[in-house]
Parts: C-alpha cells; sequence; structure tokens
C-alpha cells in the first residue's frame, strides 16, 4: 500500500500519482477479500480518503446490506417448482411462507412485491 | 443493517421493510448516472436448516439467497434453485459459491483485478453483470 500512495518514478503523468480505488483495492486485494481488510488496518486513511474522492470515474459503488438474525431462504425464494416442496411443508416451520398464486411464478415470498 | 428476519416471523413482515427499503433505494440511484453505478448485496449472516426444529422454528444453516440490486445486474434467479431432497446432514447444499459472487462484484462494480481477488472464481461476472 505504501508503494501505490507514492508517485511512481516511471508513471506517465509529471504530477504526483493518485490513488484511486481501483488501484487500492488492487493492492491490497492480492490475498483475498479476507485480507483486504486485516491490510486496511496498515493504511494511512487520511492519505486515502484525501486521494480518492472519485477519481476513477468508472468506479463503481458497492452497498452491503447484511441481515442480521439468519433469513430462511427457503421462506423468502420459495421452491414452488420442486416436487418435493408440496411435501416439505409438513416438516416445516408452521412460520415458513407458502407461495401465493401471484408470487409462486417469481417464487418470491408474497411479501416481496416490489 | 436489517434485525431480526429469523423465525419467528410468520407474516415475514421485516421483509415488506426490506423491500420497501430497497425498492426506495434502486429507484432513486436508477435516476441519476452516478446512482446507476451503485450496485446493493443483500446477503444473510447465516442461513437456515429445511426442517423446524422442536420449538417450530429452524437451526442455524448453510446456504440461502443472494441478492444483488442496481442498474448493471443482470435480473432473475443466477444458479440453480437448492434441492429439497438431496441435503448435506440436513442442511441446504448451495449451488453458487459465495466466493463467485464476491469476484464478480469485485471486478464487475469495484473494477478490482478479479483473479487476484479469488483465484479461480471469475464464474459468475458475466451472467450477473452488464
Amino acid at each position: 500500500v505504501r508503494t501505490v500512495s507514492t508517485p511512481e518514478p516511471s508513471g506517465p503523468s509529471t504530477g504526483p500519482t493518485r490513488l484511486t480505488r481501483r488501484r487500492f483495492l488492487a493492492a491490497t486485494g492480492v490475498a483475498g477479500v479476507g485480507a483486504l481488510g486485516l491490510a486496511a488496518t496498515h493504511v494511512p486513511w487520511a492519505d486515502v480518503f484525501a486521494s480518492m474522492g472519485d477519481a476513477d470515474p468508472a468506479a463503481g459503488i458497492l452497498v452491503v446490506v447484511t441481515l442480521y438474525g439468519g433469513n430462511d431462504g427457503l421462506g423468502t425464494v420459495i421452491p414452488a417448482s420442486d416436487p418435493a416442496y408440496q411435501d416439505a411443508p409438513r416438516s416445516w416451520p408452521t412460520g415458513r411462507g407458502r407461495s401465493s398464486t401471484s408470487a409462486r411464478a417469481s417464487g418470491s415470498t408474497p411479501r416481496c412485491a416490489g | 443493517v436489517v434485525r431480526g428476519v429469523g423465525y419467528p416471523a410468520p407474516d415475514h413482515s421485516h421483509f415488506r421493510s426490506v423491500d420497501a427499503a430497497l425498492s426506495g433505494f434502486t429507484r432513486r440511484m436508477a435516476a441519476s448516472a452516478s446512482g446507476r453505478k451503485v450496485v446493493v448485496l443483500v446477503y444473510s449472516e447465516f442461513g437456515r436448516r429445511v426442517r423446524a426444529n422442536a420449538s417450530d422454528g429452524t437451526d442455524h444453516g448453510t446456504a440461502g439467497p443472494v441478492f444483488v440490486l442496481g442498474d448493471a445486474v443482470r435480473g432473475g434467479l443466477h444458479g440453480e434453485q437448492p434441492s429439497l431432497t438431496d441435503l448435506d446432514a440436513g442442511d441446504l447444499t448451495a449451488t453458487v459459491d459465495f466466493r463467485d459472487v464476491y469476484t464478480a462484484l469485485a471486478g464487475g462494480t469495484l473494477g478490482a483485478d478479479a483473479e487476484q481477488v479469488v483465484p479461480g472464481h471469475d464464474r459468475l461476472s458475466a451472467r450477473l453483470l452488464t
């Protein structure tokens, strides 16, 4: 990371090399996603945030939403097309959703109509 | 962060909140060029087992659905529905490797070198993202 945050001697630009999000991720993601957080603890954050900005116009933004509590996938995307679905609910929790006629085509829970 | 989407939730009311929040957010994002670069990944911290436990709930399980939203996302179901009969000690067997999801988003959305993120797991990018 230190190498990326300093000017590259052979870079095409005559000005200081800017650290983009793309280059930051490429540098810290060498050992995988798990290593990204570990590596990030050694980053001079003030320098990183000052230089990241939107320097890379092509970079996207990833928003991660964590559902705590353990979502039951079979009640969310209901496997209505699986023949075993017709028999399985007898041993399923009564709280697990049943696919309504309208939701059955998409297999989604009726509460997720949007 | 949404808490409490596990059982007991007989009417899936928590998902009504999730649905409303994410639908509104993605609609607003789709209205601008900057917003159309935004991709939302929704996952649960753990899955649930197929069969009910003694309390008519479900114990912690393995596989579960992951939702990916955004203008750059190809809609639809990616992967197969998990089998209800071919279980792994009572747990669903995942049909999509989560590392393929991470790699697709790290490469396709954040612009990282997918092969460096998780080598050998760039199998979903072309199908998931435009």
